[in-house]
């Protein structure tokens, strides 16, 4: 085979080799809406009342379409401030709320058993963030959650975090560091 | 000159300094491009002709560099002075009175605050700065996230808003009316739609707005309006809005205080129409994708409610 040949199966390959990550800003319909669930785990609904009805949104309860999706991470680490998880979990250290980076999930550590934590809410103070948040956001929270437990690839938790940086990036930090 | 965001247009004293020293650059430069480039010309029309010796009038070519070089720098000169002149004019902070408005930017709208000594008469509004005009109006500068830049091409140039620092500029409007003004520094995907106005109102006129905008809602007028701040309390809305009266104390988007007398939606990418404002609240993606609202799959029996709540809200 001659230079010119190799060369343009070396181009094709490494041309077919991109992959960009996808960024869903234009949610689907049926990821913009509230999930429908049909009962809830806690009494605790944020903003104080109840919903109007049941939400619409698909896909409570299918695969997470953020696995692995640094936009979604990012955006689940922004509404994680903006909806004041931190309030109860800090900034993954727990506090009224149980620590999110380390390895004790009580209720599982799928993504499909974290987002049934946030939409339906948890007994003794998880308030049931499905009556408000859309799914699409339900799905960034969760991946953001479990990236924080160490548990999302590397390549796609950015180390720079959006507060003060007090001590080592996340990723850099090894998994026996954090609490048990 | 007459025109939108148009710097030449100047409406302020600021803008009308900046303006004046543009046109004196202009017409400098003007006048020196003519007297660089007529010889050009002449040579180029005269066409060729011998070469002649090169030690040939040389005192006079010389003396001419000399001369030239020496307008060139008094030019600069001059013009450094004068710009530094109105640079130093146009930053005066001395002697303006008053408690200075509080903006602070974030990706990608305007918080405008009016603090006041006592906390309870403290206006929070968002993306519509009110003054009085023929008053100088001091601005605090702040940012939540990235470096933006407050840019009133007829009232003011720009000042940069700088996370984790306070900037202070000025204002002033000559006389009442609106000015469009702009974010000046890229800032992220929608720094293209992080506009905001500045609404100049006669003196008296501005202390009448004030003391509406210190006062919280109501009840609605009729059930339209009630299931709007049901649908409004009941939804997502509560999550990042306030509506000071509706029991809703959202910081994270931009405060809705009075949203009905607001003419624009979005940080001026849509104006305030109730048709507009539906299609903001059920996509705002489409407008203005990547912005931090996200779409809302509300039915249009609800929409129709809480678009004539948030109008009524005046």
């Amino acid at each position: 085979m001659s230079v010119r040949t190799a060369a343009a199966i070396f181009v094709i390959l490494a041309l077919a080799a991109c992959q960009r990550e996808k960024r869903d800003i234009h949610v689907g319909r049926d990821k913009r809406a509230v999930p429908a669930l049909t009962y809830r785990e806690s009494d605790l609904i944020p903003g104080g009342r109840p919903p109007l009805e049941i939400g619409r949104g698909g896909n409570a309860g299918g695969v997470s379409p953020y696995e692995g999706n640094a936009y979604a991470i990012s955006e689940g680490e922004k509404l994680f401030v903006n909806y004041n998880c931190s309030g109860c979990h800090s900034l993954g250290g727990g506090g009224i709320g149980p620590a999110l980076m380390d390895r004790n999930w009580i209720y599982g550590e799928s993504p499909e058993q974290i987002f049934q934590s946030i939409a339906r809410g948890r007994p003794n103070g998880m308030p049931a963030w499905g009556t408000r948040v859309p799914v699409f956001q339900i799905w960034q929270l969760v991946a953001y959650v479990r990236a924080m437990g160490g548990l999302e690839p590397k390549s796609a938790k950015g180390a720079r975090s959006d507060s003060l940086s007090t001590s080592t990036p996340r990723p850099r930090r090894p998994a026996e560091d954090v609490l048990q | 000159m007459t025109g939108l965001q148009n710097m030449l247009a100047p409406f302020g004293p600021i803008a009308g300094w900046e303006a004046w020293l543009w046109w004196v650059l202009f017409w400098v430069s003007v006048v020196v491009y003519a007297a660089t480039t007529a010889p050009l010309f002449y040579a180029v029309l005269k066409g060729r002709r011998a070469a002649a010796p090169a030690n040939e009038n040389a005192r006079v070519k010389t003396a001419v560099i000399g001369w030239a070089t020496g307008a060139s720098a008094l030019i600069l000169l001059t013009l450094v002075g004068v710009s530094a002149a109105v640079g130093s004019r146009i930053s005066d902070l001395h002697a303006i009175e008053g408690i200075p408005i509080s903006l602070n930017a974030q990706q990608w709208w305007w918080e405008v605050v009016y603090p006041n000594p006592d906390p309870s008469l403290t206006i929070t509004t968002a993306n519509e700065i009110h003054i009085p005009a023929r008053t100088k109006v001091k601005i605090d500068l702040r940012s939540s996230d990235v470096i933006h830049s407050f840019w009133v091409p007829n009232l003011a140039g720009k000042r940069d808003l700088i996370p984790g620092r306070v900037n202070l500029t000025w204002i002033q409007a000559d006389r009442p009316g609106t000015y469009r003004g702009q974010c000046a520094e890229f800032c992220g995907y929608q720094h293209a739609h992080m506009s905001f106005l500045v609404v100049a109102h006669e003196p008296e006129e501005f202390q009448l707005w004030l003391a509406q905008q210190r006062q919280a809602t109501g009840e609605p007028a009729d059930d339209m309006q009630r299931k709007g701040r049901q649908v409004f309390q009941s939804r997502a809305c509560i999550l990042c809005h306030t509506i000071s009266g509706a029991q809703a104390y959202g910081t994270v988007g931009p405060n809705l205080n009075h949203f009905g007398s607001r003419q624009t939606i979005g940080a001026a990418t849509l104006p305030n129409t109730p048709e507009k404002l539906g299609e903001w609240i059920v996509d705002s993606q489409r407008f203005k994708p990547g912005n931090r609202m996200p779409p809302l799959d509300l039915p249009p029996e609800e929409v129709g409610p809480l678009v004539a709540y948030l109008e009524s809200l005046k």
